[in-house]
């Protein structure tokens, strides 16, 4: 039961979120969306790999080769 | 005792998507995606135990271990197909959702054919070689 992960997904996306808006207010728009992109693709890799051990999990419990 | 830490992290979760669905859709759906894999992760190992025991009992008292086999390896699929289904439909993506499902059902279907046919093939030598 490692919890960690979601409260470094949920920390990083709430950090990505400030950020955008503040940039956003400060008129940088671009930026803000390439704020918004490198969060997403941080918390994608982070999730994927996690995903990527659970079906690895699956295939080996339930013999799915 | 481990369903009131589940639970938590559930809401805990839950408190997050909702905060971060207003702001960044995309990484309150991240999230949840991360969410589930920790909880199917818990379930996972208690699945595992539950498999150790049964492959235990199969193997002491003979029964049909390719069957019980095959029980596994279908609920393996399920297990990963509703998974995909599951988060795609949390999306608001329910079609994806829908193929997903179609595609875990037919590979059900074609992972179960041969215990099907040994069954029949069973009944009709029962049935004196119709």
């Amino acid at each position: 039961m490692e919890i960690e992960i979601v409260l470094k997904i949920a920390g990083i996306g709430m950090l990505v979120a400030v950020a955008c808006q503040l940039l956003k207010q400060t008129g940088r728009d671009d930026i803000a969306m390439l704020a918004a992109l490198m969060g997403l693709v941080i918390v994608l890799g982070m999730v994927l790999g996690e995903i990527g051990t659970l079906f690895e999990q699956v295939r080996r419990i339930f013999s799915l080769y | 005792m481990e369903i009131f830490k589940i639970a938590g992290l559930a809401v805990l979760a839950l408190g997050g998507v909702i905060l971060l669905r207003a702001y960044r859709p995309e990484m309150a759906l991240q999230l949840s995606l991360g969410t589930g894999v920790v909880l199917f992760a818990y379930a996972l190992t208690e699945i595992g135990a539950v498999q150790q025991v049964i492959e235990g009992i199969t193997g002491r008292y003979g029964l049909g271990s390719q069957q019980i086999k095959l029980i596994f390896k279908v609920f393996g699929m399920a297990y990963v197909a509703q998974f995909a289904a599951e988060a795609c439909r949390d999306a608001g993506e329910s079609a994806i959702a829908s193929k997903v499902e179609l595609v875990g059902r037919v590979m059900i279907v074609a992972a179960a054919l041969p215990a099907v046919f040994s069954v029949l093939d069973l009944l009709s030598g029962l049935l004196g070689g119709v």
